[in-house]
């Protein structure tokens, strides 16, 4: 009875490989050719290899942290001039970074891979300075506040980023040749989904919708069904008791929802019906909690147990994103 | 309802009666009771009988569940099926392993299958460096040393 495990068939290996992790997943494909070659075919199947991780920043490196396997991988590219830009928002394996000249890009959290916006100094003419120490906190490497927001698709790489700025919401769609900015929008909050960006308005407490669709941004007004609803952002705490039938997971802060079902394998909190955050969104009585996890079901806070003093954000890497930048970069 | 048995003949000659609720979690063995006559014994080549043992013992365990509350099984039910489970395949040696993970796929018996391949993702290869899971699985290296260069190139952090 021999057990060659090199040579299972592919759909058998392929099963074994979609049960790995993020991590295991990839360092499994270095083990052997067969290996490397059925990972390529492999799809995100099974929950366990979809969920949040935390990028960890600190003045000489960036971490990324995988919470399931409880481990720091370096990420050996320079990333980031941390002492000079921020990180605004995130989206898959994606960051929206800007310098203190007002540059915006794009950085692959694996890769390192970085796509350029157009300069916004030289696209639009304001009748106002853009402050780049509004954006740019240089004592920390996120960006205050919740009012931007990046979205970019995993397979064809179109993306739109917005960000707001003293009653202004600036917004770039990948092929335009410029900047948009739209007056009178005072953000507190965005997202961004199916072309259409929501975001939440400071004058009237209400969400508003700006439909992205082919090259306008006008604002949905018969269409918004939150039009009438005005959130009380002082007063009232509304309870959640579960999200969306316990088969999502939300990353407070980013607009972004994990649909699909997660186990929690490791204890560490990840898991369906529970909320990740950072420190820019919970006040905290004891105050020192950065990033954490908020578990809906035992309402209890699992703080990260690592690096309590990097500063910290969620991301949840796209699998299919990742394999096909590698994929294309051998060919 | 008159319970009815299937007999099961592993590749070596031993034969299992199961009872038919028990050997229809496998999505293989219906085909097979359709093309052979119905009354005989239904001949597995592929799998010996210490796995057809272990099959049939997961088969009897997860049925007897499935029954017990009236279809929808309570969470504390679902709890002890899942030590359960742990602790079956916690038992095994590796070679078994690897055949019941041949089994359950031959034998289309989903669940098993899935158990399987998790507890092989997470015990043999999870956590282990690459010269760990080769050793752990026997594995030959049969890269080059550039093309394994190259394979860990493209995802550098994952090793650190």
């Amino acid at each position: 009875m021999s057990n060659d495990w090199s040579k299972l068939s592919p759909d058998l290996l392929r099963s074994i490989l979609e049960s790995l992790s993020f991590t295991g997943f990839h360092r499994a494909r270095a083990v052997c050719s067969n290996w490397y070659t059925v990972s390529k075919t492999c799809r995100p199947r099974k929950s366990p290899r979809l969920y949040p991780w935390q990028i960890l920043f600190d003045k000489h490196a960036t971490y990324g942290l995988d919470p399931v396997e409880d481990k720091m991988h370096e990420l050996s590219h320079p990333l980031l001039d941390l002492s000079s830009s921020c990180v605004m928002d995130s989206c898959s394996s994606w960051l929206l970074v800007v310098d203190l000249d007002l540059e915006f890009y794009l950085v692959h959290v694996f890769t390192g891979e970085r796509i350029y916006l157009p300069w916004i100094k030289s696209s639009l003419t304001l009748p106002f300075e853009v402050r780049s120490e509004y954006l740019v906190d240089r004592a920390g490497y996120v960006c205050p506040g919740n009012s931007a927001c990046l979205w970019i698709s995993e397979t064809t790489r179109d993306f739109v980023v917005a960000w707001s700025y003293e009653g202004y919401l600036f917004s770039y769609k990948d092929g335009d040749d410029s900047w948009r900015h739209h007056r009178g929008i005072d953000c507190v909050s965005m997202a961004y989904k199916d072309e259409k960006l929501y975001y939440l308005c400071k004058t009237d407490s209400c969400i508003k919708i700006l439909d992205f669709y082919g090259g306008s941004s006008e604002e949905l007004i018969q269409e918004n069904p939150y039009r009438n609803y005005p959130m009380d952002m002082r007063n009232r705490w509304e309870r959640v008791d579960n999200i969306e039938g316990d088969h999502e997971m939300l990353i407070y802060g980013h607009g972004v929802t994990i649909s699909a079902p997660i186990e929690d394998t490791s204890g560490c909190g990840i898991a369906s019906d529970a909320i990740c955050f950072r420190d820019d969104d919970v006040f905290l009585s004891n105050g020192e909690t950065k990033c954490g996890v908020f578990d809906l079901v035992r309402r209890r806070i699992i703080p990260s147990s690592h690096v309590a003093h990097l500063e910290s954000f969620w991301f949840a890497p796209a699998f299919r994103d990742v394999l096909k930048v590698f994929d294309t970069d051998t060919k | 309802m008159s319970k009815k048995n299937i007999v099961l003949k592993s590749s070596n000659g031993i034969i299992f009666e199961v009872e038919e609720a028990v050997a229809l979690q496998s999505e293989t063995i219906p085909y097979m009771i359709e093309d052979d006559c119905a009354n005989d014994t239904i001949p597995l080549a592929n799998v010996t009988g210490d796995i057809l043992a272990l099959v049939i013992e997961y088969c009897k365990k997860h049925v007897v569940v499935a029954d017990g509350d009236g279809g929808g099984s309570s969470s504390s039910s679902q709890e002890d099926l899942k030590n359960w489970d742990a602790q079956f395949m916690n038992d095994l040696d590796q070679s078994k392993i690897f055949n019941l993970l041949l089994a359950a796929d031959f034998l289309n018996i989903k669940t098993l299958f899935d158990l399987t391949c998790q507890f092989v993702a997470d015990t043999m290869i999870k956590g282990k460096s690459v010269e760990e899971v080769r050793r752990t699985l026997n594995i030959e290296k049969d890269y080059t040393s550039e093309e394994e260069a190259k394979a860990r190139q493209e995802n550098e952090w994952a090793f650190k």
